[in-house]
């Protein structure tokens, strides 16, 4: 469904070069739930905008369903990191979630089902005419989950969605994402800083490394298909995946200081 | 840009005096109660129109040349009740109003076309540059020669000066697109047109109307000054005719009467900026994030 291979990303500005992403290669098959850990920095949103054709990448491709991405794919809805300011202040929170709905020219009952039931999943039906700029920053970031999963994608791109909400809501919003992804069969790459969120989420966890970045591992989470925040995190298994997962984090960063990339 | 003035009031007003109808979770923007500031420039008035009232009676100035208020004020009430007083007024806000709609409809659709092509953009910026700052009264002798004392020669005074105020906001407003917003478009497959719908319009809006608010004060004053030195009909020819013959408290009785149009048209761009704008934080008040 996804495949990126050879990814490599240099920004170029003036006489000044970054290299984000050295080389990335890895595959997700449709419906699968995928989750992206790294440093910060370490070159995760890079990636996300390869991905969703908003850049174009310095060498390396990503395809979609066998089609190379050279602009946004139709059928792929991403949540940006900056989810504030993703939103367009000037649209209501129904609008600014129908707004992609238009463009994709559903009809209008069929819009104003989806936004409805999109904006209660997230627990905002009563916010709806609001504006964004009178909603918290955790509100904020659920109107931006909203659009994305009104727009129907086939592929779900999240670009640490919950970093701005409480434990609570967290947690809710992670089984929100959990149910949402085996309801409508999606493929979704979710990026997070939280280890314990990328197991409890994934079906798999992509560690990269830090700059040069590289994909520095690749853990299959065996934890079943029905996760419960109590059983799951309490679970013997789910405490070996964290250990792995924050081991190679550790790695990583020490190869990174070591002046090598990967192992 | 837009000044924060009349929100920063309104914000300060607000939390003394809780909106009551505000009953659902995410309240609604609120009203402004602009009774306060009101009240203030109400007094500010009145003391100057005091002042105005003295000073001629002093050996300071003679009332020759500047009649007391209550004088200019009693001439001014007595041409409005004349049908010439009315069509002078028509004829200025007439060119006034054609020559601003003219600017602000050629300033949109350059600055789009132009603003959101950046070669296009480049291009032109010299040009602008050397444009701009040319005052329009210098173009007085030109309008003249071209269109005599026609309407049209105040007409082309006052879209040149009004065009270039709205025309470099409109470039500063398509400049200024979020680029996460931005991204945001792309990514819901949002194409070109819908982009300058839906992001580029509404970002550009706010410059939009600071730029129609300077090019309507601009607009007025070349308006009258054109049919002050061109004569063409309007209340600066009045003014002009009232000057050569020697009646100093209609002079100044008409020039109250565009001062008084002048803060007309700025209220009007005022209250179309605060209904336009409720989303912007410029106008929104305090419930600005
Ligand atoms: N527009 C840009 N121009 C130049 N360098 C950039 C640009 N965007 C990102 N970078 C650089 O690329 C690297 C990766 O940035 P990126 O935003 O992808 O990191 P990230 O993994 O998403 O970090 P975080 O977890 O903090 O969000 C960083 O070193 C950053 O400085
Ligand atoms: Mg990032």
């Amino acid at each position: 469904m996804l495949d990126v291979t050879g990814l490599r990303k240099i920004y170029r500005g003036g006489d000044r070069e970054v290299e984000a992403v050295r080389d990335l290669t890895f595959s997700l098959a449709d419906g699968e739930l995928a989750c992206l850990v790294g440093p910060s920095g370490c070159g995760k949103t890079t990636l996300l905008k390869c991905i969703s054709g908003l850049m174009r990448p310095t060498s390396g491709t990503v395809r979609v369903d066998g089609r190379e991405v050279t602009g946004p794919p139709p059928g792929m809805a991403v949540v940006f990191q900056e989810y504030g300011r993703s939103l367009f202040p000037w649209l209501t929170v129904q609008d600014n979630v129908e707004l992609p709905l238009k463009e994709k020219r559903l009809p209008k009952a069929r819009r104003k089902k989806l936004v409805t039931e999109s904006l209660e999943a997230v627990g905002l039906g009563h916010a709806a005419s609001a504006h964004p700029w009178e909603l918290s920053g955790g509100m904020q970031q659920r109107v931006a989950i909203a659009r994305a999963i009104a727009y129907e994608p086939s592929v779900l791109l999240m670009d640490e969605p919950f970093a701005a909400v409480d434990a609570q809501t967290r947690a809710d919003l992670e089984d929100l994402v959990r149910g949402l992804w085996k309801r409508f069969s999606m493929t979704v790459l979710f990026v997070t800083h939280d280890i314990d969120e990328a197991v409890y989420l994934g079906g798999r966890v992509l560690v990269l490394s830090s700059s040069p970045t590289v994909v520095q591992d690749d853990v299959e989470i065996d934890l079943g298909d029905e996760r419960d925040q109590l059983s799951t995190r309490s679970e013997p298994r789910f405490a070996e995946l964290r250990a792995r997962v924050y081991a190679e984090i550790q790695n990583a960063k020490q190869g990174a200081a070591a002046g090598g990339a990967g192992r | 840009m837009t000044a924060p003035s009349a929100p920063a009031g309104a914000a300060s007003a607000a939390p003394a005096a809780p909106p009551p109808p505000a009953k659902k979770s995410p309240p609604r923007p609120r009203r402004r109660l602009p009774g306060g500031d009101a009240l203030l420039g109400t007094g500010g008035v009145l003391a100057f129109l005091l002042i105005w009232e003295i000073v001629p009676r002093t050996p300071l100035v003679s009332a020759d040349y500047l009649p007391p208020a209550s004088e200019v004020l009693a001439t001014l009430a007595e041409r409005t009740a004349t049908a010439k007083f009315w069509t002078a007024v028509g004829d200025t806000l007439a060119a006034w109003g054609l020559g601003l709609a003219i600017a602000v409809g050629a300033a949109v659709l350059l600055g789009f076309a132009i603003g959101t092509v950046p070669v296009l953009r480049a291009y032109t910026a010299s040009t602008v540059e050397f444009l701009r700052p040319i005052p329009s009264v210098a173009l007085i002798p030109l309008a003249i020669l071209i269109y005599g004392t026609d309407i049209a020669s105040t007409l082309m005074l006052v879209i040149y000066a009004a065009f270039w105020q709205v025309y470099v906001q409109v470039l500063y407003g398509v400049a200024d697109i979020d680029p996460v917003a931005d991204q945001t478009a792309r990514a819901y497959g949002l194409g070109r047109w819908a982009r300058i719908r839906h992001l580029i319009w509404p970002t550009a809006l706010p410059y939009l109307i600071t730029g129609v608010r300077l090019g309507a004060a601009v607009a007025l004053i070349l308006t009258i000054t054109a049919q002050l030195t061109i004569g063409s009909p309007g209340l600066g020819q009045e003014i002009a005719v009232a000057q050569s013959s020697g009646a100093p408290d209609v002079v100044y009785a008409l020039i109250v009467a565009t001062g008084i149009l002048g803060v007309a048209v700025n209220t009007g761009v005022r209250a179309l900026e605060r209904r336009v704008l409720r989303w912007h934080p410029s106008v929104r008040g305090e419930a600005a994030v």
